[in-house]
């Protein structure tokens, strides 16, 4: 894959702080996640989180085909769990404009469209509440977003960030807490 | 919020939440104070703490969902294998289907190709499309579309590729190709062949319906979409469990069978039955049910209540219908061919053809013009029907409850993890044991030929199976565990373990493999060594669980510490009860921190916690935490809740070992009096509240009543158990010990030595349950007077003294000084009584449970003639007595007495009255010639 060495330079002027070259990146990931989105979310796993790190990972592979340093690897998920989130929040956005619009008419009896049309705007409501949180405190809300957004585990985020494991929990357990209470106090 | 606030409002959120509720509450005081204006939102915020994470998921995991269903046709023009994409065909519920070709050969070769795509996120989908293509593969017949290939995607997606039939549904082409009845019904029959030869496969296909039958242009009738076939076998556990709830939107409601749409178990007689739907079809153009009700619940009355019109009326009133000849084929259709669809289309399932096979033949003898085995239904039947009829809406009730059992036992087994739920996790076993052997007898004709297959060997069948599957590791290791995991179910632990471990193997040589589902086999692979015994693996593999736990969730996360409550139930199974209280101690703590209080486990874990506190003998906490527990689950699983109601029985055992028998009785009767309430007489878990319950009333002198609670339990051990089980064995030993209280001793002879009998069978004669059997057997035998024999029981029973609940043993011991002593062994006697008081008075200096120690001691050394001691272990008897401040129960009046002993030997004027007060408490219940009563 020629461009391969291309996205690998993109990725390290971006991490050297060139927004320009994230500019560029940001598509090629949106993009190759996409794609890799469908089947990823299929893998069921009762009873847990989804865990979209596999995707982000295979999505990582597919895109980065030479060895890069950890450090740039966690440069990556924080880009891709953005990538993930702007890829969710924006079907979901579409979908809610879809019902707005033609549909407005149709009353929907099924139960599971209902909860799943509720969903959707919980989700914008999240994001919303999100960036909310990272006005007020940017790193809770970045950490926020590797976790449910990147599917990062608990020891992946300490090894990402580099945070210390309580210190870690403590950024995680307050922004859950601001979130749930900005979900349920709007 | 300006970043000073938000600096504050962290730093108070770090300590607040750290904080338990009461000092929270100072702290929150001060904070008031000190900042007003943030007070407020510190206070949202620790609210919005103690709340689930599942607000924040929830809408990520349902975009994803939504996002994967919305663009699953990535799929047009890839190849997959040898295979390239064409065109959509369709999205069943099983997953996309697409028309493919070969594209590897020179002629194009064109097939039906189906993915399991990403709209399929119920969690059993993958084991249904497994099922499915395992069914397919299984199948080769002429009639049926064949399995061509299968594999996975790039993506790791199982598809299938099956033959393509390029037909029409097996009605229209009938009609269009106005085919004659004779002709219809040899169509009709090839479909039968195809039926039975399933069937014959094990395998019931569940969703007979034209579209599934295609003819393609050869004329030959195909039989397609095995989609919600049942295979009976192995993985089909989940998938069909699941099915029972989706059966009626998977299958077409037209073509469903009684049974089906009543959620009763299906069979090949619900085949048999969809079969005769679909000739009804065939031969008068229209449904057996009238079809212009658009309701559901109108379909599925008419098809559990209406019987339908003989197919020779309804093509006369259909008029010409889709027939060449409607009045040809009504006479035609009079008389063999009614009786013959009639009776595919039964109600009943045993009154239908046994077989597809045996429908075909029926239909060859009418077509040969021998006389069919079809009768129009006799006039007794009728009526008998009528009668059958007016029952289904109880029959509908019936299922319901059945369910809603299921459903009790499926949770009270998941949730209650404290020990006494032992019980109900066998029960919970034995339902899905008989669960799959139903659904094995209700679908097999063949079993009755010697055939049957188990439960549990259709599951190693399954692992084989899977073991020999070519597919992605990750995959074959969560077959695996699923099937350990239903193995584990089974009670079949030392089955489960090997695949288990295999399953572990197989993840750990995955570099990329799924972390979680690694989670989730350690700790079913701990649970299963737990349950065989295996304490030392078990405890390994926890530990093992605790540490991936802790890198998967952080340190402060509520699986983290339910881990840690499991690594205590290990070591209170391996009786390192101290360990266990340490590490259970730690697992509250950690809940509490993370504000997990009252979630199902944390309450478990405190549930646990008391019951080692109980056992280590240290009753205060231990009834302070059962106490908290109860009311802790009153309040969030329901007054009702299983779980609760174990608790309350708990909190009872304890409150017996304190003296507070009046408070204890109360609580048990309120448990079985709201467990009648929730759970069908007879029900398993009353085995335990019985077991309660006689204690009680036994302690109390209600031996009637004991004898009755008793009894119960033994009944219902032996009705859900069966007569050699240590769920039996236990009732039967306590009555023993009641015949032995009531001085019937041949008869408690006799219940003794049935108890050992099983428990010698069972868990062995060196098991920890034998022993505890031989501690009362040597109680009755000093009753008896039989000291030798008590000695030797008690010496056998000590061996294990430290796996015993502390309060078994010191009761032990203190039988066994009794018996030293009246053998004549005073110095053993004198030794082994200055041993045992220390620990007994560390633990029990104020409970009733230490009475049989000081009684032993106060009798023995009166026979020796140190009345000093003899006298001053009285006066502990009568101190202690005092203070339980509850009437005077039979077992404290018998230490009593010992005192009154003591002083009137040393001729001390208070022996009268003590002695009268143990005669007014025995008398009435043992009689004048008892030699317990002074």
């Amino acid at each position: 894959m020629g461009e391969d060495k291309d996205i690998t330079q993109l990725l390290n002027r971006w991490i050297d702080g060139d927004t320009e070259a994230g500019d560029a990146l940001a598509p090629l990931v949106y993009d190759e996640l996409r794609h890799r989105a469908g089947r990823a979310f299929a893998r069921e796993r009762p009873g847990h989180t989804l865990q979209p790190t596999a995707l982000v990972n295979e999505a990582f592979a597919a895109l980065v085909r030479v060895d890069i340093t950890w450090q740039d690897r966690a440069h990556f998920f924080a880009l891709a769990a953005r990538m993930m989130r702007r890829l969710l929040v924006n079907h979901a956005s579409a979908k809610l404009a879809d019902k707005r619009g033609g549909n407005a008419q149709r009353v929907t009896l099924d139960p599971a469209a209902v909860s799943s049309a509720d969903q959707t705007i919980e989700l914008v409501r999240l994001n919303d509440a999100l960036e909310a949180l990272a006005a007020i405190d940017k790193r809770k809300a970045e950490l926020i977003e590797l976790q449910y957004f990147g599917g990062l585990t608990f020891a992946e985020m300490e090894e990402v960030t580099g945070m210390s494991s309580s210190s870690l929990d403590r950024h995680l357990r307050m922004a859950r807490a601001w979130l749930k209470d900005a979900l349920t106090n709007p | 919020m300006s970043t000073t606030d938000w600096t504050i409002l962290e730093r108070a959120f770090e300590e607040a939440s750290s904080l338990d509720n009461e000092q929270r509450e100072a702290f929150l005081a001060d904070f008031t104070k000190s900042h007003p204006d943030l007070v407020s939102k510190l206070t949202d915020l620790l609210r919005a703490d103690a709340q689930q994470d599942d607000s924040l998921e929830a809408p990520i995991r349902a975009a994803a969902d939504s996002y994967a269903e919305a663009t699953d046709d990535i799929w047009i023009g890839r190849t997959l294998g040898v295979w390239r994409i064409d065109e959509r065909i369709a999205a069943g519920g099983m997953g996309a289907v697409f028309l493919a070709h070969r594209s590897d050969s020179e002629y194009a070769q064109k097939a039906a190709l189906k993915i399991m795509t990403g709209q399929l996120l119920a969690p059993d989908a993958i084991s249904r499309f497994r099922a499915e293509r395992q069914i397919l593969a299984s199948l080769q017949h002429p009639n049926i579309a064949s399995l061509i290939d299968g594999g996975s995607t790039d993506e790791q997606l199982p598809f299938i590729v099956m033959e393509y039939i390029d037909g029409r549904p097996i009605d229209s082409y009938c009609d269009i190709e106005q085919l004659e009845i004779r002709e219809r019904l040899r169509l009709f029959q090839k479909v039968c062949d195809a039926l039975d030869y399933a069937h014959r496969n094990l395998v019931v296909h569940r969703d007979i319906k034209p579209s599934n039958i295609l003819v393609d242009v050869s004329g030959e009738p195909k039989l397609l979409d095995f989609g919600i076939a049942k295979l009976l076998d192995a993985g089909s556990y989940d998938m069909t469990q699941a099915l029972t709830r989706a059966d009626a939107r998977a299958m077409t409601l037209s073509y469903a069978s009684p049974e089906h749409v009543l959620g009763q178990p299906v069979s090949i007689a619900s085949d048999v039955y969809s079969l005769g739907v679909l000739l009804y079809r065939l031969l008068t153009g229209r449904s057996p049910y009238d079809e212009s009700e658009d309701s559901q619940r109108s379909i599925e009355s008419a098809i559990l209540e209406t019987d339908p019109e003989r197919p020779s009326a309804a093509v006369t009133r259909e008029g010409t219908g889709r027939l060449p000849s409607a009045a040809r084929a009504q006479r035609m259709l009079v008389g063999d061919l009614d009786n013959i669809v009639l009776k595919a289309l039964q109600k009943e399932p045993e009154r239908r053809y046994a077989t597809a096979a045996a429908l075909r033949e029926d239909i060859e003898r009418y077509l040969t013009d021998r006389p069919v085995a079809a009768r129009p239904a006799s006039l007794v039947y009728k009526a008998r029907k009528f009668a059958r009829r007016n029952l289904l809406a109880l029959a509908g009730s019936v299922v319901f409850a059945v369910t809603v059992i299921a459903l009790v036992v499926f949770y009270t087994g998941k949730l209650s993890l404290e020990r006494d739920a032992a019980q109900m996790q066998a029960e919970r076993s034995n339902e899905i044991a008989r669960f799959l052997t139903s659904l094995f007898d209700s679908a097999s004709p063949y079993n009755a030929k010697g055939q049957q297959v188990t439960a549990v060997e259709l599951l190693e069948q399954g692992f084989e199976r899977i073991e020999s599957l070519e597919v992605r590791p990750a995959l074959q290791a969560s077959l695996m565990q699923n099937i350990g995991n239903n193995m584990t179910a089974l009670g079949q632990q030392r089955r489960a373990i090997p695949m288990l471990e295999r399953a572990l193997e197989i993840l750990e040589q995955q570099p990329q493999a799924d972390q979680y589902v690694l989670l989730d086999v350690l700790d079913i692979l701990s649970e299963a060594h737990r349950q065989v015994g295996a304490y030392d693996e078990a405890l390994a593999y926890r530990e093992e669980a605790v540490s991936l736990a802790t890198s998967l969730y952080g340190p402060n996360h509520e699986r983290v510490a339910f881990l840690m409550m499991r690594i205590g139930v290990t070591l209170f199974d391996m009786r390192r009860v101290d360990e266990a209280l340490d590490i259970e101690a730690q697992a509250l703590v950690k809940l509490d921190r993370i504000g997990q209080r009252e979630t199902p486990s944390a309450i478990d874990a405190r549930g646990n916690y008391a019951n080692s506190l109980q056992y280590a003998g240290r009753l205060a906490e231990a009834i302070t935490t059962h106490r908290e527990t109860v009311s802790l689950s009153e309040r969030v699983d329901g007054e009702l809740a299983p779980n609760t109601l174990i608790r309350m029985a708990n909190l009872a055992g304890t409150l017996v070992q304190v003296g507070k028998l009046r408070e204890a009785d109360a609580l048990i009767d309120t448990a079985l009096e709201r467990g009648a309430r929730v759970w069908p007489a007879g029900y398993d878990q009353f085995v335990y509240f019985y077991y309660q319950k006689c204690q009680i009333a036994r302690r109390l002198g209600d031996f009637e009543e004991a004898i009755a609670a008793c009894t119960e339990a033994i009944e219902i051990a032996k009705n859900n158990f069966g007569d050699q089980s240590l769920f039996y064995a236990r009732p039967v030993r306590d009555l023993a010990a009641l015949r032995g209280h009531l001085r019937e001793f041949e008869s408690a002879a006799r219940l003794y030595d049935q108890a050992e009998a099983i428990v010698e069978a069972g868990a062995g004669a060196d098991s920890l349950t034998m022993r505890i059997i031989y501690v009362r057997r040597a109680e009755t035998l000093l009753g008896a007077g039989d000291y030798a024999r008590a000695e030797s029981l008690l010496r056998e029973a000590l061996v294990q003294k430290d796996r015993m609940a502390s309060n078994t043993a010191m009761f032990a011991e203190a039988l066994l000084v009794d018996a030293l002593s009246k053998s004549g062994k005073t110095d053993d006697a004198t030794v082994l009584f200055d041993e045992i008081l220390p620990s007994a008075e560390a633990r029990y200096r104020d409970y009733p449970a230490i009475l049989p120690v000081l009684s032993a001691g106060t009798a023995h050394f009166r026979a020796v003639g140190d009345f000093d001691r003899a006298l001053a272990l009285g006066e502990q008897i009568e101190q202690l007595i005092a203070g339980i401040g509850e009437p005077m129960s039979w077992s404290s009046a018998i230490a009593f007495s010992e005192y009154g002993l003591v002083l009137e030997e040393i001729g001390d004027a208070k022996a009268q009255s003590v002695l009268e007060t143990s005669r007014e408490v025995l008398l009435p219940l043992f009689g004048s010639d008892d030699p317990r009563v002074p």
